[in-house]
């Protein structure tokens, strides 16, 4: 949250019309999120469509293929290390699912955003096994798995599921 | 030839451990008894004369010494190679007869079962009794290391310890040093990461100041590593240590050290505590170290070598100031395996068998080396090529094809996904992914290798929560997949099998690796 409202206010102290411009571009990516009353923090899962820009940006992603489903669209975002980070949102417009996949694990502190300290407590509370995760508590399920250099999770609030949705759905 | 002796002590022998055969049998000189006993092999016996006839069959898989077999709890037969073989004693028509294996193969340690092995005399010799054996566990030598699956370090909490994790001792010495050395056990032996990682906390002041900091090549910065696991991260600098495993060395080998109080968690990079949970402690990481003995020669490989890096290594110029860097082959964590001056190529994991109901503990080794000394021979194993990016196998399950198979002794169950097998009630956090069927379920699932080689693999899945809670080693637990197209071949897997991981770039006597054998 902090860095996010950090890179607002650099561009808002930048003078001049190209200060301008940008802060234009930016309220499409930040600003409507803070008119909107959405606490940055619980942007990304759980968020909004427009929180999916605001951790493209964070997460310093470029926009990949976006796939449209009957009941939500599903956002890709590419990271430059190669990791690959899929968000889900839900034609009520909220993002229900995250997914990512890569050399190592993408900055969850950002997609998962209040859920990450949940996630946090619980996975310390689980089982030791450095190559299985599986946190599943009433608002949040997370799994997390695969071995070194090939890792791959998904986490997802059972609450906004769009009707009919499974989680097996989630890749 | 030992089985002379025991064809005495058979009776007691049969109920000792097998670490207690292993060690009768290393202690007990084979060709004394071999020149005192004139133990016959397979076969011959009394033919069958009048109304009195023979029970005989077939032994095959036979690789070690000393297994005894005995029909209706005597007639003790020792049994030195595959083939047929024929009791001495004959029986009369209308007789029952129980074969049975009174003691198994010692050196190595053999499991044997016996098929056929009951009847009656129907006026013909019996000749279709099977005996079959199976692993062959390797019992000393310099390059093995013994390999114990229990609660874990002692210092770990009641409520910390965990199920199926193996372990090894491994020794870690400032290098060029032989006397600043400390012995550190309850390190976890895994197959699915690369590289040894040891917990700071459980080095004395001595070897930790001793072991010299890396310096990233290009910056002339300390080198800092965020070990990224699927269920937390490690944090800590890279050093060179000399470590001894069995009775092998490999020198200035790059470690990473956990949780080093020179790099505090709280100015842990924010990509790296972005991850996940912190596992900077023996109780949170459940282990006094971890020894990534897989596939490859160094953790990360060429993705970190160039491009832009998030959650690997990092430069530190001062140790509370870290930023992502590449890093050079050389100066990554090395597997330490592939830096042995023997027994290079890869190891192998033998675990003996367990009952279904689990055990308490379980005690197998860690073989260095495939093909390169007299106790670590592919025999007939069959060879599964991995892929060189990830180290992985294909499994076909229920008709899904699933690309990232592995075989992990660092994961705790079978994770593979179906939907019909039961979930654990979500009791305790973290464990609802395990299976609770209301009873054991059979399946199987078949591993491909790039060499278009198959492997059918059955195995059980029992229902954790009715498995004894004083035990540590299961055969037949598993959970769903946290990886749609994953099948995480874990330690119980291991039981029961000698699996052989061939390292990347390794020549062995089957090819080079990487591969799994098994």
């Amino acid at each position: 949250m902090l860095q996010t409202q950090r890179q607002v206010d650099v561009h808002w102290n930048d003078p001049g019309p190209r200060g301008g411009r940008l802060l234009g571009a930016l309220c499409a990516a930040f600003a409507c999120v803070l008119l909107a009353g959405v606490p940055l923090a619980s942007a990304t899962l759980g968020g909004d469509a427009a929180s999916i820009d605001a951790d493209r940006a964070q997460i310093k992603a470029q926009t990949g293929p976006s796939t449209p489903g009957t009941s939500y669209r599903m956002q890709e975002l590419d990271l430059p290390s190669g990791t690959v980070v899929h968000e889900y949102l839900s034609t009520a417009g909220k993002v229900f699912a995250v997914t990512w996949q890569g050399r190592s694990i993408p900055d969850l502190r950002t997609l998962l955003g209040d859920y990450f300290q949940p996630f946090v407590a619980g996975a310390a509370a689980g089982h030791h096994n450095h190559h299985h995760l599986a946190v599943t508590q009433p608002d949040l399920v997370v799994r997390s798995g695969g071995h070194m250099r090939a890792l791959a999770g998904r986490a997802y609030v059972p609450s906004l599921l769009p009707p009919g949705f499974s989680p097996d759905d989630l890749n | 030839m030992l089985a002379c002796r025991q064809r005495a002590h058979s009776r007691a022998s049969s109920s000792l451990s097998a670490r207690h055969r292993r060690l009768l049998g290393a202690s007990v000189g084979a060709a004394l008894f071999a020149g005192l006993c004139g133990c016959g092999g397979g076969g011959g016996g009394a033919g069958s004369s009048g109304s009195s006839y023979t029970v005989g069959g077939t032994v095959s898989g036979l690789s070690g010494s000393g297994l005894v077999l005995e029909d209706n709890g005597g007639n003790a037969l020792s049994v030195s190679g595959n083939g047929s073989f024929v009791f001495t004693t004959a029986l009369s028509n209308g007789a029952s007869y129980t074969v049975a294996v009174a003691t198994e193969p010692s050196s190595p340690i053999q499991a044997c079962s016996v098929t056929n092995g009951t009847g009656t005399i129907s006026s013909s010799d019996v000749t279709s009794v099977t005996v079959s054996c199976g692993q062959s566990i390797a019992s000393s030598g310099p390059n093995v290391a013994t390999l114990t699956v229990d609660s874990g370090p002692p210092a770990l909490p009641a409520d910390d310890t965990d199920i199926d994790t193996s372990f090894v001792t491994v020794t870690i010495c400032a290098p060029g040093s032989t006397t600043n050395c400390q012995s550190i056990d309850h390190v976890e032996v895994d197959t699915a990461s690369y590289g040894l990682r040891i917990q700071a906390s459980v080095l004395n002041a001595s070897l930790y100041s001793a072991l010299p900091q890396v310096n990233e090549s290009s910056s002339g910065s300390p080198l800092a590593e965020c070990t990224v696991f699927a269920d937390g991260y490690t944090w800590g600098p890279i050093k060179t240590a000399d470590v001894q495993i069995s009775s092998e060395s490999a020198a200035s080998v790059e470690v990473q050290l956990i949780g080093d109080p020179d790099y505090p968690s709280a100015t842990t990079p924010n990509d790296c505590t972005g991850t996940g949970g912190e596992e900077d402690t023996v109780d949170s990481f459940g282990a006094n170290g971890i020894i990534g003995v897989g596939p490859f020669a160094q953790d990360c490989g060429e993705g970190c070598t160039s491009g832009v890096q998030s959650a690997w290594y990092y430069v530190c110029p001062s140790t509370s100031s870290c930023s992502d860097h590449t890093v050079s082959l050389a100066q990554q964590v090395t597997n330490p395996v592939v830096l042995l001056p023997t027994d290079n190529n890869g190891t192998i994991v033998e675990l003996p068998a367990i009952s279904a109901a689990g055990a308490a503990t379980v005690s197998g080794v860690l073989v260095f080396g495939i093909g390169t000394e007299g106790n670590n021979d592919l025999g007939s194993a069959t060879v599964l090529t991995a892929d060189d990016t990830y180290g992985d196998v294909t499994t076909q399950f229920n008709g899904q094809t699933l690309t990232q198979g592995f075989l992990d002794t660092g994961s705790n169950g079978l994770f593979f996904s179906d939907s019909s097998i039961t979930q654990c009630p979500g009791a305790t956090p973290g464990q609802p992914a395990f299976y609770c069927p209301g009873s054991t379920l059979n399946f199987s699932a078949t591993n491909i290798g790039l060499n278009d080689v198959s492997s059918t693999v059955s195995f059980s899945i029992a229902n954790l929560d009715d498995l004894a809670s004083s035990d540590f080693a299961f055969d037949d637990i598993g959970g769903t997949a946290a990886v749609a197209n994953s099948f995480d071949w874990g330690l119980p897997f291991f039981f029961g099998r000698n699996v052989y991981t061939a390292i990347d770039g390794q020549n062995t006597s089957a090819g080079m690796g990487p591969y799994f054998a098994y």
